[in-house]
Formats: structure tokens, C-alpha cells, sequence
């Protein structure tokens, strides 16, 4: 199964692309675990993804919580309004 | 006591700002605070800042914040606007503007609203450089 992840701000930059999609071999996969993979795929993101977090259809995820391959999966890091 | 909330994402600079009730006469402080783009980002010579949002979830996240906020500090009101796309150096980027019945609700509220939209809202900023 594949699972594409939108990419924002200084993440996108630092990945060079504003979307990923990861192969994901073990599902169902939580959003932990996704941020684990993305480590994997972009590892330039390693340092921001602790302090980043996944939304599934515009809601924040919880790390336990099982992300549907339809939905719409965005990883929210490095934000800086104001 | 439910608090009057707006929340506005605007293209380009911010301009008029919102008008608070002023008939509402448990009102004692009225508290605006208004971000600024400035010359200078990291030592650099700064032209503009581009903001990008995630819509809807960034009106979503300002929202629920704003509900959290009004409730924790028993505000009568709060307005937030906050840009997307261009905001040149001396344009006004973000709005916030609070009535309580007191100012140190306010004052107080202002800066958790402040601290807490930079960690979690899903908002980014990109400085676009004089010199490229």
C-alpha cells in the first residue's frame, strides 16, 4: 500500500518536494509509525519530526491512532505564525 | 459568559483592523497586538515574508484556540487575523485583538494565545531576501 504525506514550510525545503509517498508493508499503521517512516525516506527531517505531528483530514493525530489509506495525511512541523 | 470570537485568514497585508463592541459595558481593556514585518531576519536584509496555511485546518486550529484562550481568561471577546501569501518589510502580518473586564486577563491572554498559535497552528513562514 502506498500513502502520500503533504509536506509544508521549511519541511518541504528541506525535502524538496511538497508531497512523499511511502510504501507501507505493515497495515494497519499509526501515525507514530508513519512519522517513522517518513524518518527513514527523508532523514533531513529526522531532527524536526519530534517536535512535528501528523493530521488526518485537517485533525491532529494521535500517535496511536491508525491512519486510513484514503484519508488526506499532512505532516504539521515547524510551524511559525505571527 | 460565552466570548464573541472571530477568526480571519487574509490574503496579503492586514489592514483595517476589527472594530470591538464598544456598547458592551463589561468591557474595561481592550488589548490589540499587531506582528510587523522587519527589516532585519537572521542578520539579513530582509524584503518580505511569505506565509503559507493549510486550509482549513489552519481557521479550524485558530478557532479551537481561540474558544481555549476566551475561556481560560474569561475574555468577553477575541478577534485573530493573520496573513498568507506576500507581507513586505512594515506590513502588519498578524492581528489580535482582546476586550476583557480587566488588563491583566488580557495582557495575559495575549501572550499564551501568542505562545501557543507558534507551536501548534499550522502556519509557515518563508523570508524572501533583499539580496536573493
Amino acid at each position: 500500500m502506498t500513502l502520500k504525506i503533504l509536506l509544508f514550510g521549511p519541511q518541504a525545503m528541506l525535502a524538496g518536494r511538497q508531497e512523499i509517498v511511502l510504501e507501507v508493508s505493515d497495515t494497519p499503521v499509526s501515525a507514530s509509525e508513519v512519522l517513522n517512516l517518513i524518518a527513514k525516506e527523508l532523514p533531513q527531517l529526522s531532527s524536526s519530526l519530534g517536535n512535528s505531528r501528523l493530521a488526518i483530514d485537517h485533525e491532529f493525530a494521535d500517535p496511536k491512532q491508525i491512519v486510513p489509506f484514503d484519508s488526506e495525511v499532512a505532516l504539521i512541523g515547524m510551524v511559525s505564525g505571527g | 459568559m460565552i466570548a464573541k470570537i472571530q477568526v480571519k485568514i487574509v490574503e496579503g497585508p492586514l489592514s483595517k483592523p476589527f472594530e470591538w463592541d464598544a456598547s458592551d459595558e463589561h468591557v474595561g481593556a481592550v488589548l490589540t497586538f499587531e506582528g510587523i514585518v522587519r527589516r532585519e531576519e537572521a542578520g539579513r536584509d530582509l524584503k518580505s515574508l511569505r506565509y503559507d496555511a493549510y486550509e482549513p485546518m489552519t481557521q479550524n486550529e485558530l478557532q479551537k484556540l481561540s474558544t481555549k484562550i476566551a475561556q481560560e481568561f474569561e475574555l468577553i471577546a477575541l478577534y485573530v487575523e493573520h496573513s498568507v501569501g506576500i507581507v513586505r518589510v512594515g506590513e502588519i502580518s498578524f492581528r489580535l485583538t482582546l476586550t476583557s473586564s480587566h488588563r491583566a486577563e488580557a495582557i495575559a491572554a495575549c501572550d499564551a494565545f501568542i505562545i501557543q498559535m507558534k507551536e501548534t497552528i499550522p502556519l509557515w513562514k518563508t523570508p524572501l531576501y533583499s539580496d536573493g
